[in-house]
């Protein structure tokens, strides 16, 4: 019997209590998944980075007034879809720096020079709001955020922060 | 030791205690300042904070939640007009920071010229004083703030286009620095 357990920091722990041949198998394809996760997690050091400070920051922005103003709590439900979206970076990103916003969302922005800024709130919902600087350029949007990173913002991290 | 005292200040904020150890410079009184004053163009204005998520400490610049009005729809600033870098200090200590539910050290501010405000990237305005808010003297609100009818999460994207333009243009100030 072997049993995986998914730690809030994303690394796996597996616990063997079997010595069947099924169990042995199960437990070979575990470690080959763990080995994986753990190769991807070496090449992907930006995301690695920005989802433990994700889970740092969560610990302290989930009480009201946690910037010693009056910002809402950071809710469990946007704190989830951040750590979706860090969770789904491509790997030439750079690391952004995560905070939230008075009303709750989290915030997560990439810096990419002198004016040249994007920064996106996750609330508890699918829809994400964002807005850029690229020199004189600047805009705003909103999209939707299910199971890929919208290509909108896609195309705005690459124009701005990609490494 | 300068350093030693700022870092234990510091640390003290952010375990959301009061500091143990109090940065030299007591609070002087602030030259006489008349709130009704016009505000110049190049006049400064300043936005108080006291948690570090509030900046960047790799850019230096404070992000836009430094500046998205929430829970109320203006943003406060103070006028620092004909201040020194430590009665500026000071001003936010007793009238900002000291004003929280629970009272924080001060860790910084930005500043920004009045003008920013008119640009049409910006587009805010400085509130009059009222007298009857028993305000301080140079504390304003910043309002203006763009709304888009029945559309939260579009009125957040576009404020916090704003709020980036503003973060851009603002100088910040660390209180150990």
């Amino acid at each position: 019997m072997t049993l995986t357990r998914h730690t809030p920091y994303g690394i796996y722990c597996t616990y063997s209590a079997g010595n069947s041949r099924e169990a042995d198998l199960v437990q070979q394809v575990l470690q080959a998944a763990i080995r994986s996760e753990l190769q991807s997690a070496t090449l992907s050091g930006a995301r690695i980075s920005a989802l433990a400070d994700l889970d740092g920051f969560y610990v302290i922005a989930a009480k009201h007034g946690w910037d010693g103003e009056d910002a809402l709590p950071v809710k469990n439900e946007a704190y989830v879809n951040a750590r979706r979206f860090l969770s789904l970076m491509p790997r030439n990103w750079s690391k952004p720096e995560i905070s939230a916003d008075p009303d709750g969302e989290v915030a997560v922005e990439w810096h990419g020079g002198t004016r040249r800024r994007l920064s996106i709130s996750f609330g508890p919902d699918e829809r994400l709001s964002y807005a850029w600087l690229n020199g004189s350029e600047r805009g705003h949007g909103t999209d939707m955020f299910i199971d890929e990173i919208p290509s909108g913002i896609a195309a705005q991290v690459g124009r701005l922060v990609r490494r | 030791m300068k350093f030693l005292l700022a870092l234990l200040r510091r640390l003290g904020a952010w375990f959301g205690g009061k500091p143990s150890l109090e940065v030299k410079g007591a609070l002087g009184a602030l030259p006489a300042f008349d709130p009704t004053s016009s505000v110049d163009a190049d006049e400064l204005l300043a936005r108080y904070f006291v948690h570090p998520r509030k900046y960047s400490a790799v850019t230096k610049k404070l992000k836009p939640e430094a500046f998205v009005p929430h829970p109320h729809k203006e943003m406060s600033v103070f006028r620092i007009r004909e201040l020194e870098t430590e009665n500026i200090r000071d001003l936010g200590q007793k009238e900002f920071a000291d004003r929280l539910t629970e009272a924080k050290p001060l860790l910084g501010w930005g500043q920004f010229k009045h003008r920013v405000l008119a640009e049409p990237s910006v587009s805010l305005r400085l509130a009059r004083w009222n007298r009857s808010d028993n305000a301080h003297p140079r504390h304003r609100d910043v309002v203006g703030w763009p709304v888009i009818q029945n559309d939260p999460k579009e009125t957040k994207a576009k404020q916090k286009e704003v709020a980036l333009e503003l973060a851009e243009r603002t100088l910040l100030v660390l209180v150990s620095s």
